[in-house]
């Protein structure tokens, strides 16, 4: 196994001891930059400190879950981490910005204090540079500050997700080495050493099931008519039920879906509430939603991940993944945790379970991530 | 520029590569709902698709002035 990635879990529901045992776990590594998640229950803070006092020269960066997981163990309340070594991140630099008040500017600003350290960054080549970032979760603010960074670097990509706090949307801090904070965004460049990678799979499936969006709030997250009817009532419909028997399974296992390029970009439905849908990723008036099909979780996330073996030519050496808090239910739901979490067992990976996942855009309902060869 | 597919031939000459293509494309559809590279583009080719296209093209640092330049140089379809 590369000892230039290095994974570290711990279950453990003390602060102080969980940063031990990781710690304890990321022992002889040599990190470029480390990237840990943590349960609500834990203060990211000490954990940040732990890891930064013992690895000053690492970019850190960290945020709350809905549940953490590693090639090593699953679980939630616990702490999941990876250390990427200098072979295989041969640059880095980090910056925060605030989700809220000029978004563009704040961006903006983030990309300048990143250009400091690798000059323009409209100029990188993207198939040797790339982005993680981590983002408050509450707010609602993820597919703007995706735009924002689209608009900064259109031809550069971020991948992450959002924070997350056991799906209440109250409190989702991000870390940087010496900051937490709710309210911003973490992110790290890197100039990468060899292939990487980046995920992005769902057990969904495109159907011929369409609905034009012709009323919507995106900035609520609401749809609120769909073919000129309420949503809600057209949603369900099709789902060939009652709108009082929308339920949460129902709407966990039916989600609305962009299709681009023939792939679905999912958005999970969170409620109805007076004939409108709320979801977890808004959607302009306009777009045309897709109901996809469900597939197997577990088999579909093996064989994308198979895929990327694939392109590498062997197996990953390590990873960074964003599972959404909605895959963990539905792993839950089907009972199926065991062979889920088992599949991210051949290489080294820290995972979380987001309020959503960023690469692009905000999506929801996949696990996104980066890998590398 | 007033048509999407005249859009779409000019941004891939612009970036010569699929892959950028791609990238570029999937921000466009997720601000837009126009799918560049979607089988049923023809229906959504208008020129007001097309205006919309331009403004995420501009806001992303691709100005209709770039744009211009590039189809003059690449002549008429």
């Amino acid at each position: 196994m590369s000892q230039d990635v290095r994974s570290a879990y711990s279950a453990h529901p003390t602060t102080s001891e969980a940063a031990r045992e990781v710690l304890e776990q990321l022992a002889g590594s040599e990190p470029a930059v480390i990237v840990f998640f943590h349960g609500v229950v834990h203060d990211g803070r000490t954990v940040a400190a732990a890891l930064s006092g013992r690895y000053p020269q690492a970019k850190i960066l960290g945020c709350s879950s809905c549940g953490e997981f590693s090639d090593l163990g699953y679980g939630a309340g616990g702490v999941s981490a990876v250390a990427l070594g200098s072979g295989k991140i041969e640059k880095a630099a980090s910056a925060m910005f605030s989700v809220e008040g000029d978004l563009e500017a704040n961006v903006q600003g983030a990309m300048d204090a990143l250009a400091r350290e690798f000059g323009d960054v409209r100029q990188l080549d993207p198939s040797t540079h790339v982005g993680l970032i981590l983002v408050d979760g509450a707010l609602m603010k993820e597919e703007k500050v995706n735009e924002a960074l689209g608009n900064a670097c259109p031809l550069l990509t971020f991948v992450g997700g959002s924070a997350g706090d056991d799906l209440k949307f109250e409190r989702t801090p991000v870390h940087d080495a010496t900051r937490s904070k709710s309210g911003h965004a973490v992110v790290v460049l890197m100039r990468v050493n060899g292939p990487f990678h980046i995920l992005k799979t769902c057990n969904y499936a495109p159907t011929e099931k369409m609905y034009k969006v012709t009323r919507a709030d995106p900035e609520r997250r609401r749809v609120v008519e769909l073919d000129g009817r309420p949503a809600a009532e057209v949603y369900a419909e099709a789902l060939g039920i009652p709108v009082a028997q929308l339920d949460t399974p129902t709407m966990l296992l039916n989600p609305l879906s962009i299709v681009i390029e023939g792939k679905p970009w999912l958005r999970t439905v969170f409620g109805a509430e007076d004939g409108e849908l709320i979801l977890v990723c808004g959607v302009e008036e306009g777009h045309e939603l897709c109901l996809p099909k469900n597939r197997e979780i577990v088999e579909d996330t093996r064989q994308a991940l198979r895929e990327a073996s694939a392109r590498f030519g062997g197996p990953a050496t390590g990873g960074v993944l964003f599972n959404c808090a909605a895959r963990k239910l539905e792993v839950e739901i089907k009972d199926v945790a065991e062979p889920y979490y088992a599949v991210f067992k051949d290489f080294p990976v820290a995972g979380v379970h987001t309020h959503g996942e960023s690469w692009i855009g905000h999506m929801n309902q996949t696990l996104t991530g980066l890998l590398f060869a | 520029m007033n048509s999407v597919h005249e859009i779409s031939r000019v941004l891939r000459a612009t970036l010569q590569s699929d892959a950028l293509f791609s990238l570029v494309n999937t921000r466009i559809t997720l601000r837009t709902g126009i799918d560049l590279l979607s089988p049923e583009l023809d229906a959504k080719d208008t020129p007001e698709n097309a205006q919309k296209v331009l403004s995420v093209l501009e806001a992303i640092g691709y100005t209709s002035a770039a744009l211009q330049t590039v189809a003059a140089k690449m002549g008429p379809r």
